[in-house]
């Protein structure tokens, strides 16, 4: 790859910043590198999540309001991540095919990306690869989960706003208090809103909101209650409202200063991720430390708890 | 780790049957790579376009409507002008004979027909990335 790579993508060639993510996304030496360069370069962009189950239409909301932020004149960057599979560690990556309205629009940029195993709704490599788009001038990086279900929260530790998306009859009132997605949302959406059911799904998450369902934000001085939108692609004005209230939040967001909040929790996820990393690596492969082994068939014949052998770990590291 | 091949699996044109091309992306999915399919009536331009934001290392392009000796070259042109000479370009569909030494002449690594096995397409996308 040229030597001018990063100064390429700075002046906003898209094949460099394309040949960057991938270096970005596969975590390569070479990526760490290019990553170390941009990062000076990033803090401007705005990211946002998108979740919610499957079937919830979120390729199609993601396709409809990169359309209208790129009419606002922005530059709008998609990363949009589906399951890979378990077994073969391969994917298919279907979420482009919901987006070919975007074709044509040159100030907008999809890249599809594989889970690679990692559980949470994102790849590992989700945060970098939207900072990769930021160093290069991206105004808005929307970030489309896997959308498996309930336990897709990781999202909330990244992106400065976070959308759920629910489509109609996705069940009774007992199943929207359950912890875990519904308590990330700065927005709820009830998507496909021209099917039926659709106002008894915005009701009833409207009441679970009322009963005091944790939000994100509860600090009297700093709440902010999740709106409840209904949008449907058949009808453009309801994504202009998600615009609307998604422009509210982060104005909120920059009033109360929480931005710095915000980004300093998914450094530290970052931080934690690579040191669980280099973990992983140093002290549980086998490969690299004989000791493992033999500290763990202890574990296996019941001559020390896991406990014990962490510790045996820690003061093996500590003696290297 | 092993780098996964990148594969854009496209369906440029008219031609609206994509059993075959979305047979293929699950086997290829199944074998390790990474599949992003286009959906349907891509423009070469859209192909490219896609190819080039995915950085993918390989593009399947499945024809069945016969338009295959215009829809090809242009497919090939547009990603050498977008610097990416390097992606190889596989192709599967109803591609009759006669045609197949044109297509390889401009660039196509092998020619599918039906019937083909999915098995050998694997190993032939194996074998060109590790020969790269």
């Amino acid at each position: 790859m040229p030597d001018t790579i990063i100064e390429d993508l700075l002046r906003g060639d898209r094949l460099s910043l394309s040949r960057v993510l991938s270096e970005v996304d596969k975590n390569t030496e070479i990526g760490a590198d290019y990553f170390g360069r941009l990062y000076p370069y990033t803090g401007s962009a705005w990211i946002l999540g998108i979740t919610g189950p499957p079937g919830s239409g979120k390729s199609t909301l993601v396709n409809q309001l990169a359309l209208k932020f790129a009419r606002q004149g922005n530059k709008v960057a998609i990363i949009a991540i589906d399951p890979s599979s378990p077994y073969s560690g391969g994917a298919i990556l279907g979420d482009r095919v919901r987006m070919r309205d975007l074709y044509g629009q040159p100030d907008i940029f999809i890249r599809s990306v594989s889970s690679s195993g990692h559980l949470g709704g994102l790849s590992n490599s989700t945060l970098r690869m939207a900072k990769v788009f930021d160093a290069a001038k991206f105004d808005i990086v929307l970030i489309e989960t896997v959308g498996i279900g309930q336990n897709e929260v990781e999202i909330a530790t990244l992106a400065h706003s976070t959308v759920v998306v629910e489509a109609p009859g996705f069940g009774d009132e007992i199943q929207a208090i359950k912890a875990g997605i519904l308590e990330i949302a700065d927005i709820l959406v009830v998507n496909k809103a021209d099917l039926p059911g659709a106002e008894r799904t915005a009701l009833a998450l409207q009441n679970v909101i009322d009963l005091g369902h944790p939000t994100k934000y509860t600090d009297p001085d700093t709440f902010w209650a999740p709106p409840i939108l209904k949008t449907s692609s058949v009808e453009p004005e309801s994504v202009d409202r998600l615009v609307n209230e998604l422009e509210k939040h982060r104005i909120f967001l920059e009033h109360h200063d929480l931005i710095d909040q915000i980004e300093s929790r998914a450094n530290i996820n970052e931080i934690k991720y690579e040191i669980e990393k280099w973990l992983l690596d140093q002290i549980l492969d086998p490969a690299s430390n004989p000791e493992f082994a033999r500290i763990l068939e202890q574990v296996q014949n019941k001559t020390i708890t896991p406990r014990k052998a962490s510790e045996l770990l820690i003061a093996w590291m500590r003696s290297k | 780790m092993t780098t996964k091949i990148r594969v854009l699996i496209a369906k440029p044109g008219l031609d609206g049957h994509d059993r075959g091309a979305k047979v293929v992306a699950r086997a290829l999915r199944d074998a390790g790579m990474e599949v992003i399919y286009t959906g349907l009536r891509q423009t070469p331009d859209m192909i490219a376009e896609a190819a080039l934001q995915e950085d993918v290392d390989i593009v399947g392009i499945s024809i069945l409507s016969g338009a295959h000796l215009t829809l090809i070259p242009k497919i090939k042109e547009l990603l050498s002008r977008n610097g990416q000479d390097q992606v190889k370009i596989f192709v599967g569909g109803i591609i009759p004979d006669e045609d197949v030494p044109t297509l390889l002449g401009c660039g196509v690594m092998r020619v599918y027909g039906p019937g083909a096995s999915t098995q050998d397409i694997i190993k032939d996308i194996q074998d060109s990335m590790s020969n790269a």
